[in-house]
């Protein structure tokens, strides 16, 4: 018998929001909704940045939530960086704002791990019980 | 006059708009091209009126003529009355005309028809390129799909009896298509085998994973509605879904999960994973595990969810429990790494090996595999180094066996051995102190105080516990 590892666990404070969009749409209903999604202790930090480019390297205990705006246009290059997100980082979120993708496409979405497919942004509401999940996953609770 | 005024409208409004349209004649000459035509080709169209416009005829080198034959219909248009071509009209002067789109139609028939010719963007190319992202998409699933697939085959290299036990399990999970469960330590790397499973059993199969404990039975729904939709559309059609973490996911998400697979029955199919540190979920769930602390158990496999998932079950056991297949396993992550062609590491060196053996692995085929990555990253040679380990490995030291006897102090070794003596004493006198005291060499008195210090020390030692 092993004994237990030390612990590595510690207090998340921030959540950052990592958000691929063209315009601001999502990262301003990010911000409108952030506290009401993970409670008051817990600080926002939205980083918005085109749907084409590189997303940054975090280390592996950050609290991480990828938001990808994803159209027809933009579909297999967003395809590409869901795919590299999901092989090179276990452990985060990745929600998907698709719109206008036809149900054949977002099956295919479905296929890389995609926690929630946003269509509007009063849905973001219903990612609640999916963060508290998440920063259980992590090894703290939010409440 | 009234049809006169018309034309001049249609006119007005091809010029408006700043449509490119001309059209030609039976004679295969030009009769009319709007004004849009003037600043696409950079010439008056008035200069075109009347010149021929025929595909495959001898054209004179005056450049109008030039620019009169490339806006011809291609051949084969005589015969099907309709066609589409990409058109790059010559310069003119320091113009140079972009390449457009044109669609051309017949009207009407013999002497009387003529040929419409119109460049801009159509709707009807966008297939093409829909086809195109189509096939994008495919490549890159199929590409995900074989990375995951490779993996979970790293699951089932070695020789050990985990490895043969698992590769048996995996080969008859392979053969047929049925509900799959799948239960794993932390980290064992449950999903992907499932999903090298899902590849060799139905690959041309959609499947969609979903994370069991971050849904509730309405967020399901919407997470797997694509695939409900090609079900309901096609009778024929198959699907799969991958749940992981079953025994994290609610109650009603799992009743919900029952009733999507009763409304497909044999087209849509479960691969679900749990984790090995609990009891058998789906046993908890049937009443057969009675043990009493099965209640602290957050959510056992409901009942229906629990049948369909017992006909193959497929255990993966810890990698601390197959260290005799850590570095076949090991290799065959580097090389996986390899591929990228940015690592020049081909080995684990001794030293390396030695520490990974040693390393518990608590999340392991998931820690085994970033660790490899981590330290073929690190490595500059041709073997990884102990160094270029994670440091949660290369700093683990394994516990020496805790002895504590050894460490005891005599006082105490002394007493228990005297106590031990006393008590063989008594048993062999029958409780008779007197005889006990001769048999030991002592006095009846010195003997009845050790017996009530053996006596009060067991009261406390009771009392403590």
């Amino acid at each position: 018998m092993h004994p237990p590892l030390p612990e590595r666990r510690q207090t998340i404070q921030t959540l950052h929001w990592i958000v691929c969009e063209r315009g601001q749409r999502w990262s301003n209903t990010i911000r409108r909704f952030h506290h009401d999604l993970v409670g008051k202790d817990i600080q926002a930090k939205v980083t918005t940045q085109k749907a084409t480019s590189e997303p940054p390297v975090n280390r592996p205990s950050d609290a991480i939530v990828f938001l990808w705006e994803v159209d027809r246009s933009n579909l297999v290059d967003s395809l590409d960086h869901l795919i590299q997100i999901g092989l090179s980082t276990s452990n985060r979120l990745q929600l998907v704002a698709s719109v206008g993708l036809s149900s054949t496409q977002r099956l295919a979405l479905s296929e890389l791990n995609i926690a929630m497919f946003l269509q509007s942004q009063d849905e973001m509401t219903r990612c609640r019980p999916i963060l508290k999940c998440y920063f259980a996953r992590l090894g703290d609770l939010v409440d | 006059m009234g049809t006169s005024t018309k034309i001049r409208k249609l006119a007005r409004l091809l010029e408006h708009e700043g449509a490119t349209l001309w059209c030609i004649d039976h004679s295969d000459e030009l009769v009319f091209l709007s004004a849009g035509c003037a600043d696409w080709l950079g010439i008056d169209v008035e200069d075109l009126i009347g010149r021929r416009s025929k595909a495959g005829t001898a054209v004179s080198g005056d450049p109008a003529d030039l620019i009169a034959a490339s806006l011809s219909p291609p051949p084969g248009f005589q015969t099907l009355g309709t066609a589409s071509l990409k058109t790059h009209p010559p310069s003119f002067g320091n113009h140079r005309p972009e390449s457009r789109e044109v669609r051309y139609t017949r009207v009407g028939k013999g002497e009387s028809s003529f040929t419409i010719g119109i460049a801009g963007e159509f709707r009807d190319r966008k297939i093409e390129s829909d086809i195109q992202d189509a096939v994008a998409i495919r490549q890159r699933l199929d590409q995900w799909r074989q990375r995951q697939s490779g993996l979970g085959s790293i699951l089932l290299i070695g020789t050990s009896s985990a490895a043969q036990s698992l590769q048996r399990r995996v080969e008859v999970a392979c053969s047929i298509r049925t509900h799959i469960g799948l239960i794993e330590p932390s980290g064992g790397g449950a999903d992907v085998l499932a999903r090298h499973i899902h590849q060799l059993s139905a690959s041309g199969e959609p499947l969609i994973q979903i994370d069991g404990p971050l849904m509730d039975a309405e967020l399901l729904d919407s997470a797997v509605m694509p695939l409900l939709n090609r079900l309901s559309d096609s009778e024929s059609a198959l699907g799969s879904i991958l749940c992981r973490q079953l025994d994290q996911t609610s109650p009603a998400t799992q009743m919900r999960l029952f009733s999507l697979m009763e409304s497909f029955p044999k087209r849509l199919r479960l691969l679900a994973t749990w984790g090995s540190s609990s009891a058998n979920p789906i046993e908890t769930a049937k009443g057969i595990n009675l043990e009493p602390s099965s209640e602290e158990r957050p959510n056992p496999i409901c009942r229906e969810i629990g049948c369909l998932l017992e006909t193959i079950q497929i255990p993966i056991e810890k990698l601390s429990d197959r260290v005799e297949d850590l570095h076949s396993m090991a290799q065959a992550l580097l090389g996986r790494h390899r591929v990228t062609g940015k690592i020049t590491a081909d080995r684990i060196s001794r030293p390396a090996l030695d520490a990974m053996v040693n390393y518990p692995w608590p999340n392991n085929l998931i820690e085994l595999e970033e660790s490899i990555r981590f330290a073929s990253n690190n490595s500059v040679g041709e073997a990884i180094q102990i160094e270029d380990l994670p440091l949660s490995i290369r700093s683990y030291q394994v516990p020496l066996p805790q002895n504590t006897r050894r460490f005891l102090p005599l006082d105490v070794l002394v007493r228990k051995y005297e106590e031990s003596l006393i008590i063989e004493a008594m048993e062999s006198a029958n409780q008779n102190r007197a005889e006990a005291s001769r048999k030991l060499g002592i006095s009846r008195s010195r003997l009845i105080r050790k017996l009530d210090q053996l006596e009060s020390d067991a009261k406390v030692k009771g009392r403590s516990t």
